[in-house]
């Protein structure tokens, strides 16, 4: 049983370190993984071979958790780049993305104060459209090599996230 | 031993030694045991044939009794104790729990006084699981190896832990805690489908429990669960217990009262089966008085709580964004499902009919043996069990806040790791607080644990770098440990569980447990005894079914017998000595048989093997 954990989470599953990844292979190297290394598989093993199946399968699931989802993957593709969004201020000086951010707020706390089911779910839809325009401006950032422009769009996203986080929670 | 012999060279198998690996249902109301036997799951059953086993102890002056109701009025009965595991005393005040005794408590852990002892709820639960794994041990003769133990979907970090302190305590190994839906899909064969939605509705006798489950290619994740924790079919026995009270119009004593209810419970299980019951309550001691009651009668006393569960299945539901369509399948667990009215309820209310055949106060832990026998390497069966955390675990920041460090429905085993820094200069120590929850402020979250790093190097404000470690295990138990990362040094962590015991308490407890039961080791070597004549008693009327009467003659197969029908009858004497004298008295007797059938058996054996080989 071993595995490199000083390797990133796209060489782990062997995958292109990309936007795209063929997730055939990631769900079935995934579950490769899980049927070698799940602690259900050592539950009469050693407790060195216990700690480590443990450490494996908690590396393998936040891999894949990260690879599965975009914007997860987004940001880590960025931190192989050298731009650490999660531990940067995450600052956006366009003003005019600001004054939009100002107004999503304020919607959202208009619909969090009446309640209404369906104007909630209108501003859902609403904020996964901006979020899957922003996505894709980052797919072709990252590719053409801009990744200052690339951060960009995912801190925006971040943005929207937390506005939708805040509405799940407390509406 | 000698008669260990018996059984043919090269192929003997000491039946002591056999290992077993089993699925423990810990009920509120009742617990199970199941096993996979010759491929099969199997209901352990005690001496009067009952697969369940009342979750029951009583503390007597100079004993312990599990699974039995006392009439002694000096000893102290516990029911339920489940609904107290892993909770503090502000959950005890605030919960419907009948505490037979004084208690004492604080906000990490609830103590009851029982005599002149202190006993949380930990120690009580483990007398049921201790209980079970006696029972179990003396039934299979063998060793309970490892177990799996089911709890409910919704207990947090807290309860699982409590949980599995018990078994620790009563000497189970525990290989994995399962939710119980899960158990109960698993029981269904439904792990193997690739993607499915699975709502499983259990109701019990006390408890009425509601979850949806997703599987998605073998991970088991559960989307949203509900219930009633005061809600079970011993609320239908009131409620047929009031309706003849009305019919009579007299009041009863408590006794009768009993005697009342417990005829109610009959009636109720007699009419899943029957239309109608003629009630006559003559025979049970009370007035002459004879009343039809019809299976109608009976749905329209308890619709108003089969309508309740539904309310609360549909709140669910919506938890879950889903709605009745999106449900795949849906399992009925728990002895009151078996009511005809239920059924038909649930299954108009989902459109579809539920999986009802695995007999549903077994199923869960039925599909917690199947998960003992996996994991024990001895099943072909592939099935990998993904689980989620219920709840996000975080920790308390400033004002109060909860910050998310592993969102709810993370698939298990998970880590993850915070940086923090010092706020002052010179600062040597850091107080954390792990909260689990899915609320923005610490007081609506439930405290985990109370953490102080000590030992920081002092450096300037924010110079040091605290790295905390947080792991979550298969079984969904937190692990925390910390860093300072520009000195690498491992710096110490004080753990202050918020709920329950430690580790350093659970050993003092294990000690306790070993001084002062003196009663538990006697009543242990006793089991031992048994354990070891029955099985003489097997090995010895196997033989004698094989060569007996070949060997032996008459006078000699005679007393045989008769040494073995004496140990047969010491053995429910309840005296070790008298067993074990018996045993060795069996065993004198067959002395030269056992040899004889040594000799015997090498002969076969070179008769049927070729001369060559033995060169």
């Amino acid at each position: 049983m071993a595995i490199d954990f000083n390797q990133n989470y796209f060489e782990l599953f062997e995958l292109e370190c990309s936007v795209d990844i063929n997730s055939e292979i990631l769900e079935k190297k995934y579950l490769n993984f899980q049927k070698n290394f799940h602690p259900d598989k050592f539950v009469n093993s050693s407790d060195q071979e216990k700690r480590l199946s443990l450490q494996i399968t908690s590396y393998i699931n936040e891999a894949y958790k990260i690879l599965k989802n975009d914007y997860l993957k987004s940001m880590y593709l960025l931190k192989i780049k050298g731009y650490d969004i999660d531990n940067q201020n995450s600052t956006i000086s366009d003003p005019s993305f600001l004054i939009h951010q100002m107004e999503l707020r304020e919607e959202s706390d208009e619909i969090m104060s009446k309640k209404n089911e369906s104007l909630k779910k209108d501003f859902f839809i609403k904020l996964n459209d901006l979020k899957k325009k922003l996505q894709n401006n980052f797919r072709i950032k990252y590719e053409l090599g801009q990744f200052e422009e690339a951060s960009d769009s995912i801190k925006k996203i971040k943005f929207y996230m937390s506005i939708e986080n805040d509405l799940k929670r407390n509406g | 031993m000698a008669l260990l012999q018996i059984s043919e060279p090269g192929k003997s198998q000491d039946p002591h030694q056999k290992k077993y690996y089993v699925g423990i249902d810990l009920g509120t109301t009742n617990s199970l045991v199941a096993l996979i036997s010759n491929g099969s799951p199997r209901v352990l059953q005690n001496k009067e044939g009952n697969e369940l086993f009342p979750s029951i102890v009583t503390y007597k002056k100079n004993s312990i009794v599990v699974g039995e109701y006392s009439n002694d009025i000096s000893s102290i009965t516990f029911s339920s104790i489940k609904r107290m595991i892993g909770k503090n005393l502000k959950d005890l005040n605030d919960s419907d729990f009948y505490s037979p005794c004084e208690y004492i408590g604080d906000d990490s852990i609830v103590k009851f006084k029982v005599f002149e002892n202190l006993f949380t709820p930990i120690e009580i639960s483990s007398e049921i699981l201790k209980h079970l794994k006696n029972i179990t041990e003396l039934t299979l003769m063998g060793d309970i190896e490892g177990c799996v133990i089911t709890v409910p979907a919704y207990f947090d970090d807290a309860q699982r832990q409590a949980t599995k302190d018990a078994a620790s305590l009563s000497g189970l190994k525990v290989l994995r805690l399962l939710n119980e839906p899960t158990a109960a899909a698993i029981a269904y064969g439904l792990a193997s489908k690739k993607i499915s939605k699975i709502m499983v509705y259990d109701l019990g006798g006390g408890t009425f429990d509601i979850s949806i489950l997703d599987l998605n290619d073998g991970v088991f994740k559960v989307l949203a669960t509900g219930g009633d924790s005061s809600l079970g079919g011993d609320d239908f026995d009131n409620l047929i217990v009031d309706y003849i009270q009305n019919k009579l119009d007299i009041d009863l004593d408590s006794e009768k009262k009993h005697i009342l209810y417990l005829y109610a419970k009959e009636i109720k299980v007699m009419l899943s089966e029957k239309e109608t019951v003629d009630i006559e309550l003559e025979k049970i001691g009370l007035k002459k008085y004879k009343l039809t009651f019809s299976r109608d009668d009976f749905n329209s006393l308890i619709d108003n709580l089969v309508q309740k569960t539904l309310r609360i299945s549909k709140e669910v539901l919506l938890d879950a964004n889903l709605s009745v369509n999106d449900i795949n399948e849906i399992i009925l667990v728990g002895g009151s499902t078996r009511t005809p009215f239920i059924k038909k309820s649930v299954e108009d209310f989902f459109n579809k009919e539920p999986l009802s055949n695995i007999n549903p106060d077994n199923v869960v832990a039925i599909g917690a043996s199947i998960q003992a026998d996996i994991l024990s390497g001895s099943s072909k069966e592939e099935l990998l069990l993904l689980d989620v955390i219920p709840l996000s675990l975080g920790i308390e920041t400033m004002g109060e806040l909860v910050e998310v460090i592993i969102p709810r429905n993370s698939t298990i085993p998970t880590s993850s790791s915070k940086e923090y820094t010092t706020f002052k200069d010179g600062q040597t120590a850091m107080s954390i607080h792990v909260i689990q929850g899915e609320r923005d402020l610490v007081s609506d979250c439930r405290s985990l644990a109370k953490f102080i790093i000590k030992d920081i190097p002092p450096m300037l404000a924010g110079a040091a770098r605290i790295k905390l470690e947080f792991q979550i295990d298969a079984d969904g138990i937190l692990s925390v440990s910390a860093t300072e990362t520009t000195t690498n040094k491992v710096t110490s962590i004080e753990v202050k569980p918020s709920y329950g015991i430690d580790d350093s308490q659970i050993e003092k407890m294990l000690k306790d447990s070993f001084d002062n039961a003196k009663t538990d080791i006697e009543s242990r070597h006793l089991n031992e005894a048994i354990v070891e004549g029955k099985r003489v008693i097997l090995s010895i009327n196997s033989a004698l079914k094989i060569d007996g009467s070949d060997l032996l003659n008459e006078d000699e197969f005679g007393s045989i017998c008769k040494a073995r029908d004496e140990l047969e009858g010491k053995l429910s004497s309840g005296k070790k000595e008298s067993i074990i004298e018996a045993v060795k008295n069996l065993e004198k007797i067959s002395e030269t048989y056992v040899s004889r059938r040594m000799n015997s058996n090498i002969q076969k054996i070179m008769k049927g093997t070729d001369i060559k080989e033995f060169n």
